[in-house]
C-alpha cells in the first residue's frame, strides 16, 4: 500500500570504518580485472531499509575499478544488490576520486552487506561505504536489487566515440543486445574509457540512451550533459546519470550515443556503465 | 498501490540542451556578487513531471553558484527549487554536476532558471531532464526549500576538527526549520577554498536537535577530496527520506583522516535543501 512519509526514517551505515573517515577498505583480484573477495564489516542492518546511498572512494592513480554491493548470509553465499558500479580514478599524484549515487533498493532487516572490486591493476584497493534510509521517498518501496546493462571489460563500461564532427551526434553503440531482465528504472556512470592523458583544455558532451533494433533507435533519454577538463584529464570523478524511471522489457537492446564539443580522436571518447532496476 | 506510474513507461523530456554546442541554456548571475540574476526560460513542459534531474555545467568561471528553478511566464515566477549549490572549483576545472530532484511540475508550465554567483556576472549553463514518473512510481514533491542562509552563494562551514579521525564539533546548520520536510538533499562544497594541498577522506552526520543534545539522524556520510580536485566537488548526498517538523533546529559534524596536514583544508560547507510534500 502507498505509505505517504512513512515514519520519520531511520538511517545506517554499516559499512562505514570511523577509524579512517571512510567505507571499508575492499581489495582486487590478484589477477588485474579479476573480483577480489567478499568483505564485510560484521555489522548487521538494523531496519528494514527501502533505499540506500553508496559511496566509493578509488584511491589509486589512473586505474578503473568495478565494485560489486551484496548481501554475504555467512555461510559463503552472497545476494547481489548491484553488480559492476563503475567509479573512476583521476589521473596526477595524490588523486583520489569518489561517487556518490542514491539508489531505491530493498535491503532487509539483519543483512550483512558485503562488497568486493576489481581493477585494472591487480590487488588494489578502494573504500565502500553504504548508508542506509528506512523509508523510500514518498514512502516508496525498493527495488529488490540493480543488474548491469553492459559487459565490463577492463574494469569500465562500455567506450562512447561522439565522432568526428563537433556537436554532432555520433553513431549509436551497443549497450547491451538484449536487456536481461524487466527494468523498472535506470541509472549509470560515465567514465575515462581509460585516457588520463588529454591535451583538451574543456569539453562539453551530451548523451542519449536509446532502445531498438540497430538501425532504428528511439531516445527514451536525451541530451544528459557533462563536462571534462585536462586536470581530471577524463570525465571527471562522480558523473553519475541518477536513476530514472523507465519499462524494459526483457530482450531490448539498449544502446547508447552522444555529442562532444571537441572532436579530437582519443580526447573526445568515454565509457559509461549502464544499470537496470528490477522489482 | 505503488505502482502504476512507471509500469506503464515513462517519459522524459530535455529542456535547456544546446545542440549547436553540446552544452546547455546559459543562466548569468546578478551585477553584483551574491545577487540573482534574471530568469532564464528553458521551455515548456509537455507533460507533468513528477521529478526532474538538473545537468549543470561550468567552465568559465571559478565562483560558488545559488540556483533557483522556478515555473511560470516571465515577472510571474513561482519558485520550486530555491538555493540549489554548486560549489567553486579550480579555474582549470570544469564543474558538471547531476542532480535528481523529485519534485513535480505541471503540465505546460514554462521552467525558468536564474542565479547568483559569488562573482558578479558569472554564468554556467543548465539542462533539465524532465520524467513523467519517479523510479517506483512515487509522486513528486510540491517544491524545495533552503535549510541554511546562503550568505556568500555557499552553505554552512563545517570543520573536521584537529583529530584525526574523530568527529570535530556540532555546527548548526539551520535554527528552525522553516517547514515539516519529508525528504533531505545534502548538497557539499569546498566552502570558497581552491588550494588544497592533501588527499583526505570525510565522513559526516547530520543531527537534530537542540544545541548540546543534537542526536545522529544520519551518519556517516563518506566523501573525498585531493589537490587535483581542490574540494568535495559534485557530492550529493540524497535525497533521503527523513521527516522532520518545522522548527527542528539542523546540525552537522564531521571527522577526517588527515586534518593536520592542510588545517584550511580540512573545512567543506553544506547546503542542504528539504523537500516538502
Amino acid at each position: 500500500m502507498y505509505q505517504p512519509n512513512k515514519g520519520s526514517g531511520r538511517h545506517q551505515s554499516p559499512l562505514v570504518a570511523a577509524s579512517a573517515s571512510r567505507g571499508i577498505s575492499v581489495t582486487s583480484g590478484g589477477s588485474p580485472n579479476t573480483k577480489g573477495s567478499w568483505t564485510n564489516s560484521g555489522v548487521d542492518t538494523l531496519f528494514d531499509a527501502e533505499a540506500l546511498s553508496l559511496q566509493v572512494f578509488n584511491g589509486a592513480n589512473s586505474v578503473d575499478i568495478l565494485v560489486d554491493l551484496g548481501i554475504d548470509d555467512g555461510s559463503g553465499n552472497v545476494f547481489p544488490l548491484l553488480s559492476d558500479w563503475h567509479p573512476i580514478a583521476q589521473n596526477g599524484a595524490a588523486a583520489g576520486s569518489g561517487i556518490a549515487i542514491e539508489l531505491p533498493i530493498h535491503v532487509p532487516k539483519g543483512s550483512r552487506l558485503a562488497a568486493r572490486t576489481a581493477c585494472s591493476n591487480a590487488s588494489t584497493g578502494c573504500g565502500v561505504n553504504v548508508t542506509i534510509h528506512e523509508g523510500g521517498l514518498n514512502g516508496c518501496p525498493g527495488f529488490s536489487r540493480a543488474i548491469p546493462l553492459f559487459t565490463a571489460a577492463s574494469s569500465r563500461g562500455v567506450a562512447i566515440d561522439p565522432g568526428g564532427t563537433a556537436n554532432t551526434k555520433g553513431s549509436w553503440v551497443d549497450m547491451t543486445a538484449s536487456c536481461p531482465e524487466d527494468i523498472g528504472g535506470m541509472f549509470g556512470c560515465i567514465g575515462s574509457n581509460g585516457d588520463v592523458a588529454r591535451s583538451l583544455t574543456a569539453a562539453r558532451a551530451l548523451l542519449d540512451i536509446g532502445i531498438g533494433a540497430a538501425g532504428s533507435e528511439q531516445v527514451i533519454y536525451g541530451n544528459a550533459g557533462f563536462a571534462w577538463t585536462t586536470t581530471f584529464d577524463s570525465p571527471y570523478m562522480g558523473i553519475r546519470i541518477p536513476p530514472f524511471a523507465c519499462s524494459i522489457l526483457a530482450g531490448t537492446r539498449i544502446a547508447a550515443r552522444a555529442q562532444c564539443s571537441y572532436n579530437t580522436a582519443g580526447d573526445r571518447t568515454f565509457d559509461l556503465g549502464l544499470y537496470g532496476l528490477v522489482r | 498501490m505503488h505502482l502504476p506510474a512507471n509500469m506503464t513507461g515513462a517519459r522524459h523530456q530535455t529542456l535547456g540542451a544546446t545542440t549547436g554546442s553540446s552544452s546547455g541554456t546559459t543562466i548569468t548571475a546578478g551585477g553584483s556578487a551574491n545577487t540573482k540574476g534574471s530568469y532564464s526560460s528553458l521551455g515548456a513542459t509537455s507533460f507533468a513531471f513528477e521529478g526532474f534531474t538538473v545537468y549543470f555545467l561550468n567552465n568559465v568561471s571559478t565562483a560558488d553558484f545559488m540556483i533557483d528553478i522556478a515555473v511560470g511566464s516571465v515577472g510571474n515566477e513561482t519558485i520550486l527549487i530555491q538555493d540549489l549549490y554548486v560549489s567553486c572549483r579550480k579555474a582549470t576545472n570544469f564543474a558538471s554536476v547531476e542532480i535528481y530532484i523529485p519534485v513535480h511540475v505541471l503540465h505546460n508550465q514554462f521552467m525558468q532558471v536564474r542565479c547568483a554567483a559569488s562573482s558578479a556576472s558569472a554564468s554556467a549553463q543548465i539542462i533539465i531532464v524532465g520524467h513523467s514518473a519517479n523510479p517506483g512510481g512515487y509522486p513528486g514533491f510540491a517544491r524545495a526549500v533552503p535549510l541554511f542562509t546562503a550568505a556568500t552563494s555557499r552553505g554552512v562551514a563545517v570543520d573536521c576538527g584537529g583529530t584525526a579521525n574523530t568527529k570535530g564539533s556540532w555546527t548548526e546548520i539551520i535554527a528552525s526549520t522553516p517547514v515539516a520536510i519529508d525528504a533531505l538533499l545534502c548538497v557539499i562544497g569546498c566552502n570558497g577554498n581552491v588550494a588544497r594541498t592533501t588527499q583526505m577522506n570525510c565522513i559526516y552526520d547530520i543531527g537534530v536537535g537542540g544545541s548540546g543534545s543534537e542526536y545522529v539522524l544520519i551518519p556517516d556520510l563518506h566523501m573525498v577530496w585531493d589537490a587535483n580536485s581542490d574540494g568535495p566537488i559534485n557530492v550529493i548526498h540524497g535525497p533521503m527520506a527523513c521527516r522532520l517538523p518545522s522548527g527542528t533546529r539542523l546540525a552537522a559534524r564531521s571527522s577526517c583522516n588527515n586534518p593536520a596536514s592542510d588545517v584550511a583544508g580540512r573545512v567543506f560547507d553544506i547546503a542542504p535543501l528539504g523537500l516538502v510534500a
